[in-house]
Order: structure tokens, then sequence, then C-alpha cells
């Protein structure tokens, strides 16, 4: 059995409508003496997360080759987004092409979330064109004035490359996009996500000069 | 034991709060702020400035031998939270691989902020107008091929890279918090040469947020 009860402060009452909803009302500035402060986060995918290596230009073919960020021992790790740089020293690139390498990978890259308790979650498998990396990003940064420069960037680490620069966003794929949002890497969990090179990726800089990717988010320090 | 309670309407009308069968209390948000907040917000708007002087906001200074340092600073009794950072970067011709239309910088220059946790680099090595644009992911995005993120006219007749960086895309809802009556500062740091020049017509900073008035 139940009792019929009021929440109360001073002489006020919330109201319920007819249909059982409770009203509520949001505050329009941030809570005082919160107890969970973030710490930004910004880290290049390195390979074997050696922290340094920053370029994925390597030989893949035999043996895949991995660049990650994973998870910390003393906080957690919230990754909103992470950007995508490919691009090659030539005078025209396509979306069809990965870099400016005429023909597309035979294996593709794959950007992977892997975590002890659900195994290898597939954000990317055969990314084997700069389109399937754009589609992966859901087309995000859009922009270019026209369909022959859509997305397109010119000369963005030397006087001759053009390529293309990639956003993936994991609010795109429903995670919340404000605070809590975010692909999460646990604490004192081996959580990755690594981008995997699966093909040889040593091709002259008019085919590839450039492949790098940069998470971005917040760890969460409790107090 | 727990007492078993229904939420009931104020009004005395006897509506009951219902729950879903998934478990959800039913809820309907009002569709316009609270009337009676306590808490004051107000806008916030201010340059990086040279040591914060609150007066020097041209970050075209040489910090090849002592790192120039332009930043905001906490307020006494106001906590600060700063959604975005606007900056322009400008130079006539100016490309992505280049500062501006300088050549990249040599070291870069090092973006980050301080509190209690020490000092927490948000992006370090800028050496490029890619790097600023990067680091603000892209925003905002528009032109396209030689033109992407590029604006005309920014400064006189200069070209202007002019990427906006903004915290709520890092997962911090209302901004970077600049505790009050603390040290908590945001840092532009120039750590070579730009001393003006007619590669380098502009370059500063100005942070956008609200402060809480405590009360």
């Amino acid at each position: 059995m139940s009792r019929n009860g009021k929440i109360l402060y001073k002489n006020l009452s919330p109201s319920v409508n007819k249909d059982g909803l409770l009203f509520e009302i949001d505050s329009t500035f941030p809570p005082v003496g919160e107890e969970v402060q973030n710490i930004i986060y910004v880290q290049p995918l390195t390979l074997n997360n050696d922290g340094i290596t920053t370029d994925m230009k390597v030989d893949g073919s035999t043996t895949v080759q991995e660049f990650y960020i994973e998870s910390e021992n003393d906080y957690d790790i919230i990754i909103n987004s992470v950007s995508f740089f490919i691009g090659a020293e030539t005078n025209v690139i396509d979306l069809f092409e990965f870099g400016a390498i005429n023909g597309t990978l035979s294996n593709g890259c794959q950007l992977v979330y892997e975590s002890s308790k659900y195994g290898e979650i597939f954000i990317g498998d055969n990314l084997n064109s700069n389109f399937e990396l754009l589609r992966m990003c859901n087309m995000n940064p859009e922009f270019g004035l026209t369909s022959n420069e859509a997305f397109e960037i010119v000369q963005t680490f030397s006087n001759n490359d053009r390529g293309y620069f990639f956003i993936l966003k994991f609010s795109n794929y429903g995670y919340e996009s404000e605070y809590r949002g975010g692909l999460r890497l646990k604490k004192n969990e081996k959580e990755r996500l690594v981008f995997k090179i699966r093909d040889d990726l040593n091709f002259i800089v008019s085919e590839l000069s450039s492949l790098n990717g940069t998470a971005y988010g917040y760890k969460t320090v409790t107090s | 034991m727990s007492i078993r309670t229904n939420i009931e309407d104020g009004s005395g009308n006897g509506y009951l709060a219902k729950v879903s069968p998934q478990g959800f209390l039913y809820t309907q948000e009002a569709p316009y702020p609270p009337t009676d907040e306590e808490t004051k917000i107000t806008v916030y708007r201010e340059f990086l400035t040279l040591n914060n002087d609150g007066t020097t906001t041209d970050m075209r200074v040489n910090g090849s031998t002592t790192p120039q340092e332009f930043y905001i600073q906490a307020e006494p009794n106001v906590d600060i939270y700063i959604t975005t950072v606007s900056f322009i970067i400008a130079g006539p011709g100016a490309t992505l691989n280049e500062f501006a239309n300088l050549a990249a910088l040599t070291n870069g220059c090092r973006f980050y902020y301080e509190d209690n946790n020490g000092e927490i680099n948000i992006g370090a090595n800028l050496v490029s107008n890619f790097e600023f644009v990067r680091l603000c992911q892209g925003n905002p995005s528009f032109g396209g091929g030689a033109s992407a993120f590029l604006a005309n006219n920014v400064v006189g007749t200069s070209e202007a890279f002019i990427p906006v960086f903004d915290f709520r895309n890092f997962g911090f809802k209302w901004g970077l918090k600049l505790t009050s009556a603390t040290l908590n500062r945001l840092v532009l740091e120039v750590n070579d040469n730009l001393t003006p020049s007619a590669n380098l017509t502009g370059f500063n900073a100005i942070a956008y947020g609200f402060r809480r008035v405590l009360t």
C-alpha cells in the first residue's frame, strides 16, 4: 500500500498534470560545489602508444601496425572526437583515392575500440579510401565551395600538398553531446582506441605524404 | 522498510506523477528559465593580454628568448566559465602550413590552463595555421581548397585564419571554470619571434563565457 505525498519547498509544491507529468525546470547556471572535475585531454594516436610516432605511413602489410591511446590508471578518459588528416603532395586528390594513391588499399585501415569487457568494437573497417574515412566521420566538417573541392584542403603541411581533414564526433553516434558524452576509456582497464594499418603505406609523397590522428576529450577527477 | 509514497500534484487536484513500465519518472521541462534564480550570470568577454595587464592584446611579440604569456585569470568574487576562445592569425596570402604568412614556427605556441591539477596543455607546438585550425576542430568550417578556413580582408587587406576553440566540444558543458579567488588562468604562450611584419599583420585571442556572481 502506498500513500500520497507532496514534494515541498517552504509552502511550494511542484505540479503534476493529468498525464502524470511532474513539472521540472533546469537551472541556467552550473552547480556550485561540483565534486567531479574535468581535465582536458588532447592526444595524438601514436605507434604502440609510444607518445612520439604520429606518422601512420608505415608498413602494416605483414604485421598490423597499431596507433592508439589507452586507458590510464587514475582517470576515466572520455573521448568526444578524433580528427584525421590525410594528404599527398599532388595537384589532384580525389575522394575515391587513399591520399592520392590511384586505387584503393587491399585491406584498408580500421578504427577499433577495444575493451576487455566488450571485445573489439569496429568503428571503421575496410577504410580504403578518403571517402570511407570521411563517411566514418559522418561527413564532418562540411565545407567546400564546389563539388571539386568538397572537404578538400591544400598546403596543410607543405607548399605542395592537398588533403582531407576529417573529424569523427562520437555525438554523431548517439553519445550524449553535453558533458557526459563520449567514448569512455575506463581507468584501470585495458581499453584502447586503435587505428590499425593493414597495408604497406610507405608510398612516395606524391601518393601519400601525411596520415595521422588526434583524440580530443577530457579526464574526470573525483575529489 | 521504506514508505511507499506517490508524488501528488501540489495544487490539490489529485494528479499523481507517473512512472513508465521501464522505471522512468515522467517529467515535463518548463519552456522558460526559472524566474526566481538567486544566482546571476553575466557575460564575460576578455582579450588574453600580456601578463594579464588588461591592455596588451597584440600577441605579435618576441618570445624566442623568454616565453611571453598572454592570459586571463580567475577573479576574486566570481567564478568564470570560458566557453570559447576566438583566435585571429592574419597575414596576406597565408596558407595552412604557415603561421600567418610566415614559415611554420620553430617552437610553436602553447595553449594551456592552470588550476589545482597544475598546467594542463590544450595544445603545444602550435607551429602553423593548420595546428590552430585542427586544435579548434575545424570550427568554423567554410571555404574550400585553397580558401578552406581562410577569410578575406580581416586585418586590412590581409587574409586570416579565424579558428574558434569551444570547450563544450571537449565535454565541458559550461566551459572551463576559473574558480574564484584562485590563481586559475588560461594562457597562450608565445615561444618564437613574432614581432609585427608584413607577413604577420594580426594575432590575438578573445575569451568568451560568463561570470557566475556568488551570492
